[in-house]
């Protein structure tokens, strides 16, 4: 984009000022700007760090607000708490700022899409819920330290390479040519509909509410294949050959403790 | 090199069982040794293998001991064999391996698995333990997803659509509606399984096999050995194994089970024969799409020919190219997990000793294959069983 604009990105709405990004969710309740079914402030950042990346490069250092969660932005973004002219801005509402003056960015209007209410409600309560369950699954148990140890494979699809063959995930170990990052860009070779009833067991509390899990698997611009939840649109059918991005999103909780991955949406 | 026969093939009813598993693996144990022909003593048993997932995490350690102090098998060395659905196929290879290596002349195989004593929640947790934890299952994937995934990409690479699925799912449940050890004896309807509730798109859930409760167990004896038990012991002509990447999508191809190709092919090399020679197969049809791939990866038809050969009902009891699950597969007779491979045997077992009632014999049947995958393809045991040795 240009230096000043506002556009779509990342699922969300995106304002570019001389001063710095904002970054908008595109979900109204009563006239009042909430986070998606699997969004956050994090997701938001990170949307804006990305955006703030294509237009300036590398963004090493930036000031965070201790709310945040910096080892997750770190792996999604490799951008770091920091001394810097760059400062997030949590906004009362869905949305944040990163600016790199004193003063904040206003909000803009645009379409948005409005939230039912009761749905906000139940979505809400399911997270709440989830974050404080402190008994965990005892059969395909994922502890803290396996999941911060693949979150930038996870996060921003680090990948690695051996005689001209790119791996996602990475392995590993030492045949390895060299490490890459993979477009976060794919078509869609197969996708299901799960029931609520067929969810895993971790998505249990919030996948009636969403009316089941939509997953497609994916093949990268680069070869690899993966798969990934459908978001942003949940209803939408996908079909084979579709082209869809990859955005951070909530994946689900665990132990008290928001855990994040790639979704898949189609791009605006 | 010496030859292994099945003496001696028992099981539970596989469904619901309200007892303990010691009561269960008993039950399956004292059918299999009453079966033998001129009588059997378990105290002769060298050693046993018994596959299981370990009921929803009731019994993960020892789970072998526990149950061997109950069906006679004392002071012998015994161990669970895990490799998710194909625990007890995997056990029946081991065990098979035992006699060929000449440590052994006479063992157990079996399985075992309780799962309908649990909640919904740690049931659902225990069915999806067996895929690739950090990324399939983080990604909303449980086992009906990752077969709907392959289904869907079938319908769209090959001539094949949900309508072939529900004759496989129609012929299963005919199958086993004769099975005194079925799960579900009920027929169905083209109709009714066509309208199914949807479980993973495309999938309903007559495309999907019950989680049952059972045990099974083989006994199986050195060539030396086994006429000593029976004059019609039943030879394992052939046995083989193979692994595939646990998740779909680091597989080249999710049309087709890797594992189930390079088994059967080794299998076939070790019996001197081929698809064509069966006369039926015990497939594991933990969804109906599973039984329409395997008839292509296991040679029954060309590949992209499994909606063809569905379609046109090459499988059906003693009217088809070959009978496909005679019992009524996972998806009629049941699929208790750690069971379900010894199961296929004990099926094999009678049908190649005539011991059926013609409603559910396979006629004049000689050679017999079973199939048994572990979780989406990472895993699967192929055996080939004959009335005669090579």
């Amino acid at each position: 984009m240009s230096s000043t604009g506002c556009i779509n990105w990342q699922g969300y709405q995106a304002c570019m000022s001389p001063e710095g990004v904002i970054i908008q969710d595109v979900h109204i309740l009563d006239q009042q700007r909430v986070h998606g079914p699997d969004s956050d402030y994090n997701c938001l950042v990170i949307a804006g760090i990305n955006l703030l990346k294509d237009e300036f490069g590398e963004l090493q250092e930036v000031i965070f607000p201790e709310e945040l969660d910096r080892d997750t932005i770190k792996a999604a973004t490799s951008t770091i708490h920091g001394e810097s002219m760059w400062k997030v801005v949590l906004n009362q509402d869905a949305s944040i700022a990163i600016i790199r003056g004193k003063q904040g960015l206003e909000g803009y209007s645009a379409d948005c899409v409005e939230m039912n209410s009761e749905f906000h409600s139940a979505i809400n309560s399911a997270w709440e819920k989830e974050l404080s369950i402190t008994n965990v699954s005892q059969g395909a148990y994922v502890s803290e330290q396996l999941y911060r140890s693949s979150e930038s494979s996870r996060l921003s699809l680090d990948s690695q390479s051996l005689d001209g063959i790119t791996t996602w995930p990475p392995r590993g170990g030492e045949l390895v040519d060299s490490n890459s990052h993979l477009n976060a860009k794919g078509k869609i070779v197969s996708w299901t509909k799960l029931s609520s009833a067929g969810a895993p067991s971790e998505f249990s509390i919030r996948a009636p509410i969403l009316d089941g899990i939509t997953t497609v698997l994916l093949e990268f611009d680069e070869g690899p294949k993966g798969v990934f939840m459908l978001c942003d649109d949940e209803s939408r059918k996908p079909e084979i050959s579709d082209k869809v991005e990859l955005v951070v999103r909530r994946l689900y909780a665990q132990e008290g403790m928001m855990r994040y991955g790639l979704k898949a949406r189609y791009p605006n | 090199m010496v030859d292994v026969a099945m003496v001696g093939a028992g099981q539970t009813r596989f469904g619901n069982h309200p007892g303990g598993l010691k009561a269960m693996w008993a039950e399956a144990a004292g059918n299999a040794f009453a079966s033998v022909d001129n009588g059997f003593e378990p105290s002769e048993i060298d050693e046993a293998w018994i596959g299981s997932i370990a009921f929803g995490g009731g019994q993960i350690g020892n789970t072998a001991a526990l149950l061997s102090e109950h069906s006679g098998m004392d002071n012998i060395p015994v161990r669970r064999v895990e490799n998710a659905c194909a625990s007890s196929g995997f056990a029946l290879r081991d065990a098979w391996m035992a006699i060929k290596s000449g440590q052994a002349d006479l063992v157990v195989a079996g399985g075992i698995e309780k799962m309908n004593d649990l909640n919904p929640e740690r049931k659902r947790y225990w069915l999806g333990v067996s895929g690739d934890t950090e990324w399939e299952r983080l990604a909303g994937l449980t086992f009906p997803g990752t077969y709907a995934l392959m289904a869907r990409r079938h319908f769209h690479e090959y001539d094949s659509n949900h309508d072939d699925l529900v004759n496989i799912s129609v012929k299963n449940h005919a199958h086993g509606f004769n099975n005194e050890h079925a799960h579900i004896r009920k027929e169905i309807s083209f109709e009714k399984a066509a309208n199914g509730f949807m479980v993973a798109d495309p999938l309903t859930l007559y495309d999907c096999c019950p989680t049952s409760d059972g045990a099974s167990c083989i006994i199986l004896a050195a060539d030396h050995l086994a006429r000593k038990f029976t004059d019609t012991p039943i030879w394992i002509n052939g046995s083989s194994g193979a692994s595939d990447n646990l998740a779909l999508h680091d597989r080249p191809s999710i049309t087709e089970l890797n594992a189930s190709k390079s088994a059967a092919a080794k299998a076939y090399s070790m019996a001197g024969c081929s698809a064509k020679d069966m006369d039926l197969a015990e497939v594991h049809d933990c969804f109906t799409i599973a039984e329409l791939m395997a008839t292509e990866d296991l040679g029954f038809c060309e590949k992209g020919e499994g909606g063809e050969f569905a379609r046109e009902q090459r499988g059906l009891l003693n009217q088809g190219d070959v009978t496909i699950n005679a019992s009524g597969g996972l998806k009629s007779k049941g699929h208790p997990l750690g069971a379900t491979g010894t199961g296929q045997a004990v099926e094999v077992f009678k049908q190649l000793r005539y011991e059926l009632p013609d409603q559910r014999q396979v006629a004049d049947a000689e050679r017999a294959l079973t199939h048994n995958v572990g979780g989406s393809g990472a895993t699967c045991a192929v055996h080939i069983f004959g009335r005669d040795a090579q």
